[in-house]
């Protein structure tokens, strides 16, 4: 009898901790099977139409491959978004790698509209920039050139990478107000009533 | 008279020790089988109550994976989206971000002086900056001076220091002076705090 206690209640505990370790695996795998699920239904809920179009938002942004013909448009747009007319570019092939394109961009127009610039590279041009550094001296000699960078990634379907969904779908509605924003302002650049109200312009200039 | 036992033992004593004996093993037994058999009932209700716990999760799980196969088309639109805005995420930290540390600085400024003329601003994404603003009044550049040693001004740093101090007059016999300083910006998120 002590014998038989002693072999099965070890086995017995042995036997509930494994099932305790694939319960909670398994709670684990279902929450976030589950998250999956309400995020899915949610965001095909909001946004049932929506969602091929954000999906080409974000994939406009930062296209699958370089593509050198989306660069120039965005900078088109950029320009004429702000009215800093910029007449010449060139490729930093040394600060570039296989997901960014660098260039430096040069030109002219207003402090206004270089400001302008600034506050709308990001998304203005349907295109990811960003700007690693940036200056500003109006007493210096000469126009005024800025880095610009430009991104590709594909997007693959492997799972190795953590997923966050609801923070995706949070992120997107803030640049999908930010590109909205832009594009008001392509449909109507330099409106004077946000210019005179740029805080920016007396104290600088 | 009928014998009802048989003593082998010689001795009564005896006899009377090892029948106690007898009894409190006899106890202890039934209280370990009882023990034991409470102990087995208590593991195996736990066990099937896990195994009912195992079979509700995997009917869940089911469930829902059988609801997600249904729109498998808008799941890959998820997933492809989700990396790309992670792809957006790493990308954007390469930003200098110059409007925001801009503007905070020009408000932190108007708050001692207007006559101080921001004429210089550089900013790269690790915050690293520097600044350099001109003045056409020695009070009004010592007045500023002050504010900027002041808590007001450098709690929107992580570090402030002066690079360079120049007066000079201008074409027209004007004074000017320009203070140059260099450092770094807190992060927008922890100034506010």
């Amino acid at each position: 009898m002590v014998i038989f206690s002693v072999i099965i209640i070890p086995v017995f505990v042995s036997e509930i901790a494994k099932a305790s370790t694939n319960i909670e695996k398994s709670r684990v795998e279902t929450s976030t099977l589950l998250i999956k699920q309400k995020v899915l239904q949610s965001v095909i809920n909001e946004n049932k139409d929506d969602i091929d179009q954000d999906l080409a938002l974000v994939t406009a942004l930062i296209p699958d491959m370089e593509d050198f013909f989306s660069m120039i448009y965005s900078l088109e747009q950029l320009s004429q978004s702000s009215g800093f007319i910029i007449n010449n570019y060139t490729v930093n092939l040394v600060k570039s790698d296989s997901n960014k394109l660098s260039i430096t961009v040069a030109g002219e127009g207003s402090s206004e509209s270089f400001l302008e610039l600034l506050r709308t590279y990001n998304f203005a041009g349907g295109r990811l920039i960003t700007a690693e550094k940036i200056g500003i001296d109006p007493l210096g000699p000469g126009g005024i050139s800025l880095n610009l960078n430009f991104y590709n990634k594909i997007a693959t379907l492997e799972t190795n990478e953590k997923l966050d969904y609801q923070g995706s779908i949070n992120q997107l509605n803030e640049i999908r107000s930010k590109v909205k924003f832009s594009i008001v302002n392509e449909a109507t650049p330099q409106q004077p009533s946000e210019s005179a109200d740029y805080p920016t312009k007396t104290t600088l200039f | 008279m009928k014998k009802t036992r048989i003593n082998l033992l010689t001795s009564r004593q005896d006899y009377y020790r090892l029948e106690n004996y007898f009894g409190i093993f006899r106890k202890f037994l039934v209280g370990y089988v009882v023990v034991f058999l409470l102990t087995i009932i208590g593991l195996a209700g736990f066990r099937i109550y896990q195994t009912s716990q195992q079979n509700k999760l995997y009917e869940s799980k089911k469930s829902i994976l059988s609801q997600l196969s249904s729109r498998k088309t808008d799941e890959v639109k998820l997933i492809k989206l989700s990396k790309k805005l992670n792809s957006y995420r790493e990308f954007i930290k390469d930003d200098a971000r110059f409007i925001p540390y801009y503007e905070l600085l020009l408000a932190t400024l108007q708050q001692s002086s207007q006559s101080a003329t921001l004429t210089e601003f550089n900013i790269d994404k690790s915050r690293e900056m520097s600044f350099k603003l001109r003045f056409s009044n020695f009070d009004e550049m010592v007045n500023t001076f002050k504010f900027i040693e002041s808590p007001d001004f450098t709690r929107s740093f992580s570090r402030l220091d002066m690079k360079d101090f120049i007066g000079k007059l201008d074409s027209s016999d004007a004074a000017n002076y320009d203070l140059s300083f260099e450092g770094s910006f807190k992060q927008i998120n922890e100034t506010k705090n």
